[in-house]
């Protein structure tokens, strides 16, 4: 009953790093970006949630929307403030020039957060977050893992689907194979790139929301999730949104089931052990369903 | 009465300036080959480490307690750079980040050795003349590196490692010494560091510090070791100084001016190429164009 519970708490941990993993691989996918900004876009989004029910006294439905908006108008902003000066330069690789501005944006949208709190630590009111109890058969679930649980599933599908089944998704997919025979072919990549990352951003702002809803919080939130969401996302392969989702998902499982039955300080070691083992083993994820090769 | 806590904090700010070049330089090394590694971080954790637990307890002095850390730095990165050099670009750096998270962990876990999360008081001073000392030395190294025939293979590798594989260039092993240099001067560094804090815990050498790092190699240029020692001084030593003016709010503007730098100028301060460039359009030479690519890699060395 032990191993059903925890099971449980791991798959809605988990849940949260699908979220982060799935914006984590649209933005990987279609730009080539490894955005080590993208943690603040969770602390943004959990910060706005906050607002909502604290400032505004709205209801915790209405804050999760407007940390899934706040965390898309993050990414949007990023994109245009770091990353878009180096596309317009264009030509070879950019690696480093994308990696290093958003590092620039990760230090200080995360100072900005931490000057907006006061560095204090924070915490949905109690009474805010609907954290009922359901007994199922002896495993007690709260319903906001529920409601995480639902929502990286419904996110992952949803993104999948209108990757692989819309115009737009078609366009997204052809810019980041290839932004000049896209561009070629008709496909504004602007548009494609800014719906990449408010999708990648709203995906992001709600794992921030799940994330704080379940504890008390501070302006450093999104670091830890960008570790574990990395991992998640390495583990699962950055091609494919399933993949990433799963690999999120085995994180949360292996953290708490490792924390349970080894040993809670070595909790991160194996989660991180797991990471290198998968990168030596199989650098592309464990799901090689696309190659990510240019072509 | 100013004046002195002026001059104190100034030599304050200049000793984190020196330990962070050293720092940046390792990071450096591993650009140098085409590497992008935030590793430099594990490596300075393990020579801190290391050298902490051999000052404490077996009564090493800060010379000994140098080549111990530097051994360990060079160690790690060996065993590292086996299992993770041969990852794609993206991956090698997430990889490295890995590793980071890793070594935390460990130092954490190792309690009885490394003081776990509490942290362990350094037993030696490091002075500013022996960091002096150090950087200079580590600095020559590079130099005498740059000329040599690793040098020029290590360009070679990272303006276009398929080229320079064709070339006869052993670009693994490159990589791989690269990867080790980069081990050792790391190493040296944290022990640096760790005589410098006087006071290490497994959150001195984590993803803060491994930012600020490569921040410096990107902001003083990736293509000339003098960059990596100018991007210390304004991303290490500079904020240790201004902060008694600014206080809160630092960070932003260590983000703003790096964003700045890589929009502007993204070859970073010390760029050969645009040095170049800037002296022949002073020369009024005919307008020179970009230039070829082999020309990019010759000036880049």
């Amino acid at each position: 009953m032990l191993f059903l519970q925890q099971l449980v708490n791991g798959i809605s941990l988990g849940a949260v790093y699908a979220l982060f993993a799935v914006g984590f691989g649209v933005v990987f996918s279609t730009m080539r970006i490894l955005n080590l900004a993208q943690g603040v876009y969770a602390t943004w989004g959990a910060l706005f949630a906050y607002w909502t029910i604290t400032e505004a006294g709205l209801p915790f439905a209405v804050a999760v929307l407007a940390g899934a908006l706040a965390g898309a108008v993050t990414a949007v902003a990023v994109d245009q403030i770091a990353f878009q000066p180096l596309r317009s330069r264009g030509g070879g690789e950019q690696l480093l020039g994308t990696i290093i501005t958003s590092v620039a944006l990760w230090i200080s949208l995360r100072e900005a957060a931490s000057l907006a709190t006061g560095a204090a630590p924070l915490g949905f009111p109690p009474g805010t977050v609907p954290n009922d109890l359901l007994q199922v058969g002896g495993v007690r679930v709260l319903m906001t893992q529920i409601l995480a649980i639902v929502c990286a599933v419904a996110v992952t599908a949803a993104i999948h689907l209108i990757l692989h089944r819309t115009r737009l998704g078609s366009a997204i997919r052809a810019v980041g194979h290839d932004r000049g025979a896209a561009m070629l072919g008709g496909v504004d990549p602007r548009v494609a790139i800014l719906t990449a990352a408010a999708l990648a951003g709203a995906a992001t702002g709600l794992a921030g929301v799940f994330f704080a809803a379940g504890q008390t919080f501070t302006f450093g939130l999104g670091d830890g999730l960008l570790l574990h969401g990395f991992a998640a996302v390495v583990i699962g392969g950055m091609g494919d949104v399933r993949g990433a989702a799963f690999g999120g998902f085995l994180i949360g499982v292996v953290q708490v089931l490792s924390a349970q039955y080894i040993s809670a300080s070595f909790q991160d070691a194996i989660t991180f052990g797991l990471l290198l083992a998968v990168l030596v083993a199989r650098p592309r994820g464990l799901f090689r369903t696309v190659e990510l090769g240019r072509a | 009465m100013m004046l002195a806590t002026q001059l104190a904090l100034l030599f304050s700010a200049l000793e984190f300036a020196l330990v962070g070049a050293i720092l940046a330089l390792s990071t450096y090394v591993t650009l140098w080959a085409g590497l992008l590694s935030f590793a430099s971080v594990s490596f300075a954790a393990t020579g801190a480490f290391t050298a902490t637990y051999l000052m404490s307890e077996a009564g090493f002095g800060l010379w000994a307690a140098l080549v111990a850390g530097g051994l360990g730095g060079g160690v790690l990165a060996a065993v590292a750079g086996l299992l993770l050099i041969r990852l794609d670009s993206h991956w090698l750096a997430l990889a490295t980040v890995a590793l980071i998270l890793v070594t935390r962990v460990v130092v954490v876990n190792l309690g009885d050795l490394t003081g776990g999360s509490e942290g362990q008081i350094v037993p030696v001073k490091v002075e500013l003349w022996q960091l002096l000392l150090v950087l200079a030395l580590v600095c020559l190294f590079l130099a005498r590196l740059a000329r040599s025939r690793f040098g020029t293979a290590a360009v070679a590798t990272r303006e276009d490692p398929t080229a320079a594989a064709t070339m006869g260039v052993p670009v693994r092993r490159v990589q791989m010494a690269a990867f080790a240099i980069s081990g050792v001067i790391g190493g040296i560094g944290g022990v640096l560091q760790a005589g410098l804090l006087r006071y290490i815990d497994p959150d001195s050498f984590y993803i803060d510090l491994a930012v600020t790092v490569i921040a410096c190699v990107v902001l003083g240029g990736a293509y000339h070791w003098f960059g990596s020692v100018i991007g210390a001084i304004v991303f290490t030593g500079l904020p240790v100084y201004v902060n008694q003016f600014i206080g809160q709010g630092q960070s932003i503007i260590n983000g703003v001016l790096l964003l700045v730098i890589m929009i502007w100028v993204p070859g970073g301060l010390i760029d050969p190429l645009r040095w170049r460039r800037l002296r022949e359009r002073r020369a009024a030479a005919p307008p020179a164009g970009t230039g070829t690519a082999r020309e990019v890699a010759e000036v880049r060395s």
